[in-house]
């Protein structure tokens, strides 16, 4: 090209002025064409910033919070128990109550509380001071705090659990400037651009500066960008630092000053800017900095953790407080100078706050994301009803039945006892697996769920995707079908512990054995299932009918669709934890099904209602069969294959379980209740091999502990109109009255109570004297016993 | 005491009256003790030890405390407690402004706190029933009738809502039921 050019030198035209006229109009042109462009580049990136700026400027990820404290005189809570929510609410401890998020803690068993606002479904909650009283572990009185009033009923604002955001995606809470403590924007002022409320939107003193440094160095090194400049970088520019990057960024900051008030650029910057990463999501603006990395709104912050935070914006990863703690410190003490040295802070607060450390929240992977697994739960939840668009973009706030404390001891159960497990039996270390679920007893809700024993590491959810034989677990409802029949069956009707052979359809002959591979001879009915023996099960299953026993687990809960094969009475059916939670759940509201939910409410960014997820029941299996078997499952916990659970559990505390084993002793399963909660633990391998663990060994005592750590209530349920308690001599299983020593009171159907009295009795002796006669001599037929 | 035994004798003698007369029954004494297993001696007789009883503990019949009608509390003011009596207020605020879905959840926020209280759930149904959930209304008023530990002021409320379910539904025949249930139970109580 060079060559071309030079081929035929510059001639001189004969008239000068001619050729001047016409340069001048060539160059007139090409100014006109290039101011054309200009204007028309000018143009484009006005349109980009009117779409950016204006309407919803940001994808809103759905923020997923958990149920609220209910505060209340009677509540079962002791003033230690607030204490610790408050804490993990980002509260902070006072000697005097200095507004919303703070709190005292008195002599005298009182916890004064000044509890944030919050938008609640049924309307907003006020900032309230209030004063709470304990004695013996409940709350005995509620009052407001300024006036003296009693109150019946107060909430503490839900913890903020997690967010639904894109893959990769941007997470952020959104705030308002005039909702932010002064220091911010100030202090952000100060730190990253003086001039803010003085230029219009460059900066020539700072490009001065960082042109000639950049000169100097010879390449880009520092930016001389304001803070609309930094907005439209991270709005709209990638992050490398390129001259046409630069002047794209300059044009577009002066264009985003001629449409918007500094404040909105402000605030918008509050919102923008990213503090941080979090796995595959990106933190952003200040709202969900002080959560992420303080766990408490951005109102509450102190000095020193908004400078912490102003010192991020400079370097997000380089000076990230949780991986570069002393670099972040040394950058937040330099912020903090800046305040004091622009008078910001006095000299007091800035003393006091350069002594603070970095006072992070959370752990060093920290986030809002703490329950992976229960979140992940409710995302399925929700996909049902709304577009994966709406959750990670109209800012819904989702509000879900997870009770913090009892996520709290699900997981540290769990955490605390695999590794003890894997020890004790000379395992290696994270060998073993285990899932859990919480729920209410009314009302199906799922109060905590743990998907693994890395409880933050949201990766296989064994508690909704594990689909693992349930072992003994399907016993309960082999004998409620049997119980369900009560002309043939009561609790005191003897099975028979015998071999018994299977003729499968189209396979081998089943031959099952009790798992001590010992007979027992014959058993009653509730003993059978209390000492979780195979072969009285396998008896009675035969006599009701696998169909009739697949008609029961459904009832219960049951949604897969296994074949119907004898098999099934020992568990030879694959249920996920959350599904066997439902079947227990049902048994425990006495065989009343409420489908369980991990969702309460839904309302839109604006705190509109949006959607409800109301409690729903269906009687779904006989309240009296459901009662017998109940109270067989109360046995299981007092003498049979549960009666560990009472090394951790007080022996007046009555509840009712189930342990489950699976062949090879490849899954430990324990489900069961108390009066108000279900529990079901897993313990297993994710490659299915043996763990060489019993359910009573493996799941039990994190079962039993989970019940401990919730203080859950003892079981006292209403007997059925349809169920009558009687005397039962132990011996026979017949009915027995006072003159029978050890007599047991047990319920049976009362349309079919034991249809004779034992020897003991007194009210046994023969009707007429030709009974007694006949009966010496005639043996009559034996009482139903399964075969 | 002695009352008790009468009672229970009574109870007995009745039960076993009716299975003398309607034939159904074997002929059953003296039962025979289970057979002794082949192979292992027979272990002790599983013993509940939950159960109470034997000699001398006749409380461990709940089925015989029948006490008087008037004794059973009439309204939920009587059985909640503070916290749960302002969320039924409040839901029955919620219902006179028309806000259905509110007053609903104001009673389930009460079930959460008083998950037993037969009351609740009484109210819990009337509320569906106000909306036309025929299913969950009978459900709910189900459920109470269950909690209600016999007390027949409620079961009278909930075998009304069961009648009118059922009728909304378009299940005259089970309204009917329903509606004799009711007034059986009506002619149970003391006159006011």
């Amino acid at each position: 090209m060079a060559s071309r050019r030079s081929r035929r030198p510059p001639t001189r035209p004969p008239f000068r002025r001619r050729l001047l006229w016409a340069v001048a109009s060539l160059a007139l042109i090409a100014v006109c064409i290039g101011a054309l462009l200009f204007v028309a580049y000018l143009i484009r990136l006005d349109g980009e910033i009117r779409d950016r700026f204006a309407g919803a400027r940001w994808a809103l990820p759905a923020q997923v919070y958990a149920a609220p404290l209910e505060l209340y005189p009677g509540a079962r809570m002791a003033g230690d128990d607030l204490v610790h929510e408050l804490r993990r609410l980002g509260y902070r401890a006072l000697t005097s109550l200095e507004g919303p998020g703070t709190f005292v803690q008195r002599p005298g068993d009182r916890v004064d509380v000044h509890a944030r606002p919050f938008e609640f479904w049924d309307g907003p909650q006020p900032a309230t001071a209030m004063i709470v009283q304990f004695i013996d572990g409940q709350i005995s009185g509620l009052s407001n705090g300024s006036t003296g009033a009693p109150l019946n009923l107060a909430r503490l604002d839900p913890m903020l659990i997690g967010s639904i955001y894109p893959q990769q995606g941007e997470d952020r809470v959104l705030v308002r400037l005039d909702e932010v403590p002064d220091l911010l924007p100030r202090g952000l002022m100060a730190v990253e651009d003086r001039g803010f409320y003085g230029h219009f939107g460059i900066s020539p003193k700072g490009i001065t500066r960082a042109f000639i440094a950049n000169l100097q160095a010879g390449r880009v090194v520092q930016g001389g960008s304001t803070i609309t400049q930094q907005l439209v970088k991270n709005f709209f520019l990638d992050h490398r630092q390129t001259w046409a990057r630069k002047i794209n960024e300059a044009f577009m900051a002066l264009l985003l000053e001629a449409h918007y008030e500094k404040d909105e650029i402000l605030e918008a910057y509050l919102n923008e800017v990213n503090l941080g990463q979090d796995g595959g999501r990106s933190v952003n603006g200040f709202g969900l900095g002080a959560t992420f990395y303080f766990n408490k709104p951005l109102v509450e912050l102190m000095p020193h953790e908004i400078a912490l935070l102003v010192g991020i914006v400079k370097g997000p990863s380089f000076y990230n407080p949780r991986r570069n703690p002393e670099r972040a410190l040394a950058r937040r003490n330099l912020v903090l100078k800046v305040f004091a040295d622009d008078g910001l802070i006095d000299q007091a607060t800035y003393d006091a706050a350069i002594a603070r450390p970095l006072d992070l929240a959370g752990g060093r992977d920290g986030g809002v994301e703490r329950y992976p697994a229960f979140v992940d739960l409710v995302k399925r939840q929700l996909r049902r009803q709304y577009e994966e668009e709406d959750l990670t973009r109209e800012g819904l706030r989702i509000f879900t039945t997870l009770n913090p404390r009892a996520q709290e001891v699900l997981e540290a159960e769990i955490v605390r006892r695999l590794p003890e497990i894997e020890r004790s039996r000379r395992m290696d270390d994270d060998t073993l697996e285990a899932a859990g679920v919480v729920t209410n007893v009314e009302g199906g809700e799922v109060l905590a769920l743990v998907g693994g024993r890395r409880v933050r590491f949201p990766g296989f959810n064994r508690a909704l995707d594990a689909r693992r034989s349930i072992g003994s677990l399907a016993k309960p409802f082999v004998y409620l079908t049997a119980l369900a029949r009560p002309a043939e069956f009561n609790l005191y009707s003897w099975l028979a512990d015998e071999p018994v052979e299977v003729k499968m359809a189209h396979g081998p002959v089943w031959r099952p054995q009790n798992y001590d591979k010992q007979l027992h001879g014959p058993q009653p009915l509730f003993a059978a299932l209390a000492q979780s023996y195979n072969l009285p099960t396998v008896h009675l299953g035969l006599a009701v009918g696998a169909d009739a026993v697949m008609d029961t687990f459904r009832a219960a809960g049951y949604r897969g669709d296994a074949t119907v094969l004898p098999s099934i009475f020992l568990g030879a059916i694959d249920i996920a934890p959350l599904d066997v939670a439902q079947m227990y759940a049902t048994l425990a509201a006495g065989g009343f099904q409420a489908p369980l939910s991990a969702i309460r409410e839904v309302l839109t960014e604006a705190g509109e209602p949006l959607s409800r997820y109301p409690l729903k029941v269906r009687q779904a299996l006989p309240e009296g069969p459901v009662y017998l078997v109940n109270w067989a499952l109360e046995q299981v916990m007092r003498a049979g294959t549960g009666r560990a659970a009472y090394q951790q559990l007080p022996s007046s505390l009555s509840v009712a379980g189930k342990s489950g084993t699976t062949d090879d002793f490849r899954d430990a399963w324990f489900a069961g209740f108390g009066g108000d909660r279900v529990a079901v633990v897993w313990v297993g391998r994710d490659d299915n091999k043996s763990i060489g663990l019993s359910g009573s060994s493996g799941a039990l005592p994190i079962w039993a502990g989970v019940m401990k750590g919730l203080k859950v209530q003892s079981r006292d349920p209403f007997q059925p109109s349809s169920v009558i308690s009687l005397l039962v001599d132990p011996g026979t299983g017949l009915r027995a009255d006072e003159a029978c020593a050890g007599a047991v009171t047990v319920p049976f159907v009362s349309s079919h109570p034991p249809a004779s009295w034992a020897p003991c009795a007194a009210a046994a002796v023969p009707e007429t004297p030709l009974d007694w006669f006949m009966n010496l001599f005639q043996r009559p037929p034996e009482g139903r016993t399964a075969q | 005491m002695s009352l008790f035994r009468v009672a229970l004798v009574c109870l007995s003698l009745g039960v076993v009256g009716c299975q003398t007369a309607s034939g159904v029954r074997e002929p059953i004494w003296p039962y025979p003790q289970p057979p002794a297993p082949p192979s292992a001696p027979t272990p002790p007789p599983f013993i509940p030890p939950g159960g109470e009883g034997g000699v001398g503990s006749p409380t461990a019949l709940p089925q015989t405390k029948l006490p008087q009608a008037r004794d059973w509390p009439r309204d939920a003011d009587a059985v909640s407690g503070p916290a749960v009596r302002s969320l039924m207020a409040q839901s029955q605020q919620s219902q006179a402004a028309g806000r259905q879905d509110e007053a609903i959840a104001s009673l389930e926020r009460a079930v959460r706190i008083e998950p037993r209280n037969a009351f609740l759930w009484s109210a819990l149904a009337r509320a569906q029933l106000k909306q036309a959930n025929y299913e969950q209304a009978e459900a709910m008023a189900q459920r109470a009738n269950s909690l209600s530990g016999g007390n027949p002021y409620i079961q009278v409320d909930n075998w009304r809502v069961i009648a009118a379910a059922r009728n909304g539904r378009g299940d005259a025949a089970g309204g009917l039921q329903a509606q004799a249930r009711l007034e059986e139970l009506q002619a149970g109580l003391p006159p006011e």
